[in-house]
């Protein structure tokens, strides 16, 4: 029958079209290289929809090479060994970088181990990467030591963490560093310098290991930076922070937070290493250090920094000091903004410490020094200035609008300027009766409102037996 | 995926025809015919997800449901309309993309992300090419965008002129722009807006991560903002061999106002004078880093290392400052300047009519990379200096000027204040913690400074900026002291409380 045969024809068409759909699907998705070109694996990336093959007058998948998904590689869970797998594999011949996307990991049991290896570090050298990291808690082995041209960046400093795994922990004694350790303590002119190292977007909890750090920058340098970083959980012996002696124009070091028993920040400059360097850098703008220990929060031992936005806390029975500048070495030139600190000795204390090194004046590690806004809530004072003679300048006011300290000047004290202590008050009745700080000046500026004794005066000194007395 | 829905549609056909041509079909297929077509149907119901919606070029695909794929308009991947040869075209594809142009699908009205970071020259490690620029023949601003440039060399030989809501991100591990010898007007590798895309100030344009390598030709400025204005910045540039200015902010028009702010720039060159530079402020002497002509959000980081010789002719070759702030109301801080003249300089405009005020300078070093050392950290422009012309200049603030010694020739000073004819000389100090010029109040000017100058040896004198100091020791009458105005204020209970420099030494104010 004609009308059978036309089944039958269009039956065995349905056979075989049923048969090529089974087969097409079953075989497994691999995806076309990018523009369908070859010589690339295209593991891992990124399907969009292109002509492919070129020409081809349909839409269909093919790789794009923008960035590679890192949970094709390695285990289910260890995203460094990932990491590491992806750079050996990685064509150095064909582009300047690589971007991996380690955000499709689970967020259970990850782990950062790769053998005890950092995947930076490793036998394979590692190209320029931007590291995207999943959120979640990852555990981590070993120091993370980055090099030149690598950007380490989380999901949040809330939601990525890099969580050290214990007493095992193995490495330089941070959890990340900023360029090797070991290369860059050499001598200054043997060192390679870093460049273009970033971490942004994590957190770092040492899980209270003793003497881990967080964040050590050795010798990496211009467009380096870190921003958006909580550190959290450090012990004892421990730093958050700790760019030391050859960081020059590294940073800025941005949005910051901190919570332990150890030293929330350092800057510090070896100035008995010969060379030009000074661990002068962009500054941190934005620390948070909540503490507990019997330390000194922020230590400040180089030069020509910035350091902004410093809010500091302390509970416990210890007392330390919030920002302590030049107890180490020299530290000239510095700039401090904004600083609020609570439960501590000093909110911020000068050190009148003394060496070989220091350019400044009279071998002191401190001078040209200038503070503007220290806030002091349950603090003893807001700043001890040592520099200044004995006893120190002590200024236990709630709030200092600016203290400048200068030089020393021969035989003469220090050039200074600040709204507290000696300073130069301005009113437009003459000063009051009473007691006052000997050296202070006041200017009288309402004319007629301004006389005693019938003679009208302009300008008032403190005198030495500590009362007001007219000059001219 | 057309194969599978070429798949579906035979099987469809197959079944329907059957149903059209005999509905008794049906009952008469065999039970192994029955047995084959829920085969088939299983084996799609069970296949992997597929898609079902159209789809256009370079839209990520996305999983619509969990069995279905669709294609996202979130992102337009640029790397699916490279269609031939080794070298993609990276300024064509783009300039497809954002023009709709044949061939490419139609832009989405609310913007997108372009991502071109799947583009690289698969033969080598050279250059991948471009075309003209990514923003040719756009009559008007696309709808916002961001473009993620990738991790190679670009060689361009024409300014890239940003539209409005322009964003262009390169791979911190190296995205080089390189220019070329071309056809270059305005002679600058990047425009911030245009007043051709905006008719009022262009918003939301940012430029970040990327190197910009003019060895090839460096008679040319990297990037200019004359248009874009509140929410326009540039984050993390590399300047390599612009022989003009890197940045350039306001020196043709005001509508950059308030734009910035300019963070993490580093610019290293090794070009001498050029002799056609343009694009900066009238007055100032290329090449330079940055040339502030406007008000903004400031300056946050930047190291310039400069390779003019400070040995220069007044006349023929004013001092190079690396940086220049010639508008009020600018913050500059965390500088890093080598071999400049001056590392800022402030208010070198054409008029003395106009001022420039507000401005805070902080942290700024000045240094020798061995072709010759910063003559000046910060040169503050007047009439008894040296500047190329100056305005009226005051209320300026700078905390922390620095000179950091190498071996070799030194600066001059740490400040140079040619509207009170004060420096504050290296030979005194490397240092300067304050000094803050105030305003010219009855012929004199306001002003405090934390460092004591030095009055030079002989029978050259050097104006002097007097400070105030504390101590707790009374001063001996007569005690040299440094600087006239100098005042001494004793915190002791014993002598006098106050004390004045004058010619003769220390004086007690009685």
């Amino acid at each position: 029958m004609k009308t059978t045969r036309t089944s039958v024809r269009w039956g065995t068409r349905t056979f075989v079209a049923g048969f090529a759909c089974i087969g097409w699907f079953l075989l497994l998705p691999t995806p076309a290289s990018a523009q369908c070109n070859t010589g690339m694996m295209a593991q891992g990336f990124n399907t969009v929809y292109g002509q492919c093959p070129p020409g081809s007058l349909t839409i269909n998948p093919q790789a794009s090479f923008a960035m590679v998904d890192a949970t094709k590689f390695g285990t289910s869970t260890d995203i460094c060994a990932a990491i590491a797998t992806i750079f050996t594999t990685y064509n150095s011949s064909t582009s300047k970088g690589i971007v991996i996307d380690a955000r499709g990991f689970s967020s259970a049991n990850l782990t950062c181990n790769n053998g005890g290896i950092s995947p930076w570090s490793g036998s394979v050298v590692s190209p320029p990467s931007v590291v995207l990291l999943p959120a979640g808690s990852i555990t981590l082995y070993e120091t993370l030591t980055l090099p030149s041209f690598t950007r380490l960046v989380g999901a949040g400093s809330g939601l990525t963490t890099l969580t050290a795994v214990g007493s095992g922990f193995s490495g330089t004694g941070d959890m990340i560093d900023m360029g090797s350790k070991s290369a860059c303590e050499v001598p200054p002119q043997q060192q390679p310098y870093y460049f273009r190292i970033a971490i942004e977007h994590l957190a770092l909890n040492a899980n209270n290991v003793p003497n881990l750090s967080g964040i050590a920058n050795y010798c990496s340098q211009e467009l380096s930076y870190v921003d958006d970083v909580a550190l959290t959980q450090f012990a004892a012996g421990g730093t958050g922070l700790w760019l030391n002696d050859h960081s020059d124009n590294s940073g800025p070091y941005t949005n910051i937070s901190y919570s332990g028993n150890g030293v929330c920040a350092k800057v510090f400059n070896n100035s008995g290493v010969a060379g030009n360097h000074l661990n002068q850098t962009r500054g941190i703008h934005g620390l948070t250090c909540t503490m507990t220990g019997t330390t000194p929060a922020i230590y400040l031992d180089a030069p020509n920094n910035s350091l902004e936005d410093i809010f500091i806390s302390h509970t416990g029975s210890s007392t330390p000091d919030g920002i302590l500048i030049g107890s180490q070495a020299p530290a000239q030139n510095n700039a401090l903004f904004n600083i609020n600190g609570s439960g501590l000795h000093d909110v911020v204390h000068i050190s009148s410490q003394t060496s070989m090194s220091a350019t400044c004046p009279a071998s002191s590690n401190v001078c040209d020094l200038s503070i503007l806004a220290v806030t002091s809530s349950g603090s003893t004072n807001s700043i001890e200035d040592d520099l200044t003679g004995t006893p120190p300048t002590i200024l236990t006011n709630p709030f200092v609008g600016m203290y400048n300290v200068g030089e020393p000047m021969t035989g003469a004290g220090y050039s200074r300027f600040t709204g507290r202590a000696v300073t130069w008050l301005v009113g437009r009745q003459p000063p009051m009766t009473g007691a006052c700080a000997p050296g202070r000046l006041y200017s009288c500026t309402n004319g007629a409102s301004c006389n005693i004794a019938s003679e009208l005066y302009t300008l008032w000194r403190c005198n030495s037996s500590g009362a007001w007395s007219p000059i001219k | 995926m057309p194969k599978k829905r070429s798949c579906f549609v035979e099987i469809f056909l197959s079944t329907s025809t059957r149903t059209e041509k005999s509905i008794s079909i049906a009952r008469t297929l065999s039970a192994g015919r029955m047995l084959l077509l829920m085969l088939a149907i299983g084996g799609w119901l069970c296949a992997p997800p597929t898609p079902v919606e159209a789809q256009a070029a370079g839209n990520k695909t996305v999983y619509k449901s969990s069995t279905t794929t669709a294609a996202s308009t979130a992102w337009i991947d640029a790397s699916a309309f490279w269609t031939s040869g080794n070298k993609p075209d990276l300024c064509k594809i783009i300039n497809g993309i954002l023009t709709s142009a044949t061939g490419y699908p139609t832009y989405p009205a609310t913007g997108a992300v372009i991502d071109a970071r799947g583009l690289y020259n698969s033969s080598g490690p050279s250059a991948i090419s471009c075309t003209g620029t990514p923003f040719d023949n756009l009559s008007n601003s696309p709808p916002p965008t961001t473009i993620l440039l990738p991790a190679t060399n670009i060689p361009i030989t024409q300014t890239w002129v940003l539209p409005d809501n322009m964003k262009i991100v390169g791979e911190v591990s190296g995205t080089f722009i390189v220019p070329q010898t071309g056809t270059w007007s305005p002679s600058d590798v990047i425009d911030m807006g245009s007043s051709a895309f905006c008719s009022t100030p262009c918003s939301g344009i940012a430029v970040e991560h990327l190197y910009i390598i003019a060895t090839n030709n460096p008679n040319l400025n990297g990037i200019v903002n004359n248009y874009a204005g509140s929410s326009s910045y540039v984050n993390d540039i590399s300047f390599k061999d612009v022989g003009c200015a890197a940045l350039v902010i306001g020196a043709q028009s005001s509508d950059a106002a308030n734009s910035g702010p300019y963070t993490n720039i580093s610019s290293s060159t090794s070009v001498n004078v050029l002799p056609s530079c343009s694009g900066g402020g009238p007055e100032v002497s290329y090449p330079l880093c940055i040339d502030i002509e406007t008000q903004t959000q400031g300056i946050r980081g930047a190291t310039c290392n400069g390779t003019t010789s400070p040995q220069h002719d007044i006349v023929s070759d004013p001092p190079h400052a690396a940086i220049y702030v010639n508008a009020s109301n600018n913050t500059v801080e965390d500088i890093h300047v080598e071999t400049f003249w001056d590392a800022v300089q402030i208010g070198d405009v054409a008029s003395t009519m106009t001022t420039v005020s507000n401005v805070l300078l902080s942290n700024v070093v000045g240094g020798n990379n061995g072709s010759g050392p910063v003559q000046n950290i910060v040169h503050i422009c007047g009439k008894a200096g040296t500047c190329m012309s100056y305005g009226t200049v005051q209320d300026v603030s700078v905390l922390q000027a620095t000179y950091v010694t190498p071996p070799g020739p030194t600066a001059a000073a740490t400040v140079e204040d040619d509207v009170t004819g004060t420096s504050i000389p290296v030979a005194s100090t490397s240092l300067t913690g304050m000094y803050v010029l105030g305003e010219n109040i009855d012929g004199g000017h306001s002003r405090f400074s934390t460092s004591p100058s030095a009055i030079t040896s002989g029978s050259t004198s050097i104006p002097t900026a007097p400070t105030w100091s504390v101590g707790n020791v009374s001063l001996t009458t007569n005690a040299p002291c440094r600087t006239p105005g100098d005042l001494y204020s004793n915190t002791g209970t014993s002598g006098m409380s106050v004390y004045v420099c004058m010619p003769d030494g220390w004086q007690p104010i009685p």
